[in-house]
């Protein structure tokens, strides 16, 4: 539909940020209560308009659809807050040498974001074997007596696990060099 | 209900479902060399078959990444998944409020307890009050006026998490026989105490923090800001970013653990603003006399009282507009 794409002209999202920046950040703000990351997630909301143009056709009310983005985005930020405070409480632990580099450990956390979000939507137990096998490096029979099932099962949740992320569409970084 | 992104539409799901199949067996480590071999076929057999293990390899060393700190890992997703719970909580409770009205489901309730339960304890003051904890580790926490305070102690640390108000701490060397961390979250950052006796105030937009004996290791939440180690004797303010510089620690900070305002030399208007955090209602001051000096030791528990003792002390009036509204004036000024 040609009329689903007008927006995506600079034009009229030029307009759109213009009439809907200021109620937008004061939203933000009021929610986080941080008038920085207000004016970041406001960035990013824009952002995701000019990214995925045809979401928001003619037709639909701009402000339900901006509201709808920026609650996504303020969802995504307290998650990236929680994970990055864990990480870094973890990481204090440790002495300074055995830290992996700044950029490995953005890397990292950027990472842990999406295997959090996908994995969210699976059941505990076959999240909990398909981590077990990747960070701890455990065997099946490991896991089993960690979870109480059988190898056979763990097998099982290992299927069920990657197929989860098969379908989800999963784009986790490719290892570092 | 899975919504497939470009990458995998092509592949049709009956060959994720077998890709997913050998991940399971090759990741098992036993493998039988006929095995091996028919998995081989199986690659080769097609090219979707092929494309979709690259897939599989791909994810697998994704995830993988984090390997070199698992623990850290781990606990960042369980961090991220209590969040979820939260919300999760926060949602039930809203429905429950809106669709049952007086009436709680049982199921329900069990649930929000669980969930509560799993979140740990949480303690709170009202205005004008203060409250002394001992806590499973022995540490001892005060809590002053308008004060909420969550304790989480898990097997991997003792953490407590500031709301709002004001905490005094003395940590306890650890019950547990690997020591766990104590470390205290405000707002703005965490605070890591290295055998210590410190106060946490949780103001709107920064903390403070004072340390009366040890050392307290401040890491404020924004990415990449610099951590700072605070020695006894000093406080700072900080935000997410910064970290001020320290300044000497004044000794009538901790007053208030005796029920007791301390002021030397402060400004009126400041000194009301001190302690209207003790009293329910609007505690004014007039312009005029904002910068009238005050020196003295006030109760906090009876604000009328201290108001009275002003008034003995001061050429001001405290007016009673209405009980909860108090002006404080210049004594020419009241009628």
């Amino acid at each position: 539909m040609a009329g689903s794409d007008s927006i995506a002209q600079p034009q009229l999202l030029h307009t759109l940020y213009a009439d809907h920046q200021g109620w937008l950040q004061g939203w933000l703000r009021k929610k986080l209560g941080c008038g920085f990351t207000a004016e970041d997630l406001t960035q990013d909301t824009f952002v995701r308009l000019m990214v995925r143009p045809r979401e928001l056709d003619a037709r639909q009310d701009p402000r339900a659809h901006l509201t709808t983005i920026a609650k996504g985005l303020v969802i995504d930020h307290w998650r990236r807050a929680e994970i990055e405070r864990a990480w870094a409480r973890a990481m204090m632990e440790r002495p300074e040498a055995a830290q992996p580099s700044a950029e490995h450990q953005a890397i990292i956390v950027e990472t842990l974001m999406e295997v959090d979000r996908i994995l969210a939507s699976l059941a505990a137990k076959p999240r909990e074997a398909f981590l077990l096998a990747h960070l701890h490096d455990l065997t099946y029979s490991d896991i089993g007596v960690r979870l109480g099932v059988s190898e056979r099962m763990v097998k099982k949740y290992m299927a069920q696990a990657m197929l989860h992320c098969l379908s989800a569409g999963a784009t986790f970084r490719a290892a570092l060099p | 209900m899975h919504h497939n992104h470009d990458a995998t539409q092509d592949i049709p799901y009956s060959t994720l479902e077998q890709a997913a199949e050998w991940f399971a067996v090759l990741r098992s480590g036993a493998v039988e060399e006929d095995e091996r071999k028919r998995w081989q076929d199986w690659l080769a057999r097609d090219a979707g078959n092929r494309q979709a293990w690259d897939r599989v390899e791909a994810i697998s060393q994704g995830v993988a990444i984090a390997r070199e700190a698992p623990d850290a890992a781990s606990s960042a997703l369980h961090a991220a998944g209590q969040l979820r719970k939260r919300r999760k909580l926060i949602k039930t409770l809203v429905l429950t409020a809106a669709t049952a009205g007086v009436g709680w489901q049982l199921a329900r309730q069990d649930e929000v307890r669980a969930t509560i339960a799993a979140l740990g304890a949480s303690h709170r003051t009202g205005i004008g009050e203060s409250r002394e904890l001992a806590l499973a580790d022995g540490t001892r926490i005060w809590l002053n006026t308008d004060t909420a305070v969550d304790v989480r102690f898990d097997a991997t640390q003792r953490l407590l998490v500031l709301h709002k108000g004001e905490l005094l701490i003395e940590t306890h060397p650890d019950v547990e026989r690997r020591p766990r961390p104590f470390v205290v979250h405000s707002r703005q950052g965490a605070m890591r105490a290295l055998g210590t006796r410190f106060t946490v105030r949780q103001y709107d937009t920064h903390t403070r923090l004072g340390v009366t004996q040890g050392r307290v290791e401040i890491t404020p939440f924004a990415h990449n800001a610099a951590r700072r180690v605070i020695g006894a004797g000093q406080e700072v303010r900080f935000s997410p970013r910064d970290i001020s510089a320290p300044g000497a620690l004044p000794a009538e900070g901790l007053a208030w653990t005796q029920g007791m305002l301390i002021a030397e030399d402060l400004p009126l208007e400041q000194f009301l603003a001190e302690l209207s955090r003790y009293r329910r209602g609007h505690l004014g001051c007039d312009p005029a006399i904002a910068g009238l000096r005050v020196v003295g030791a006030f109760p906090v528990g009876e604000t009328g009282q201290a108001l009275a003792m002003l008034e003995a002390a001061l050429p001001v009036r405290a007016k009673v507009v209405l009980p909860w509204w108090v002006t404080v004036k210049a004594s020419g000024d009241v009628a």
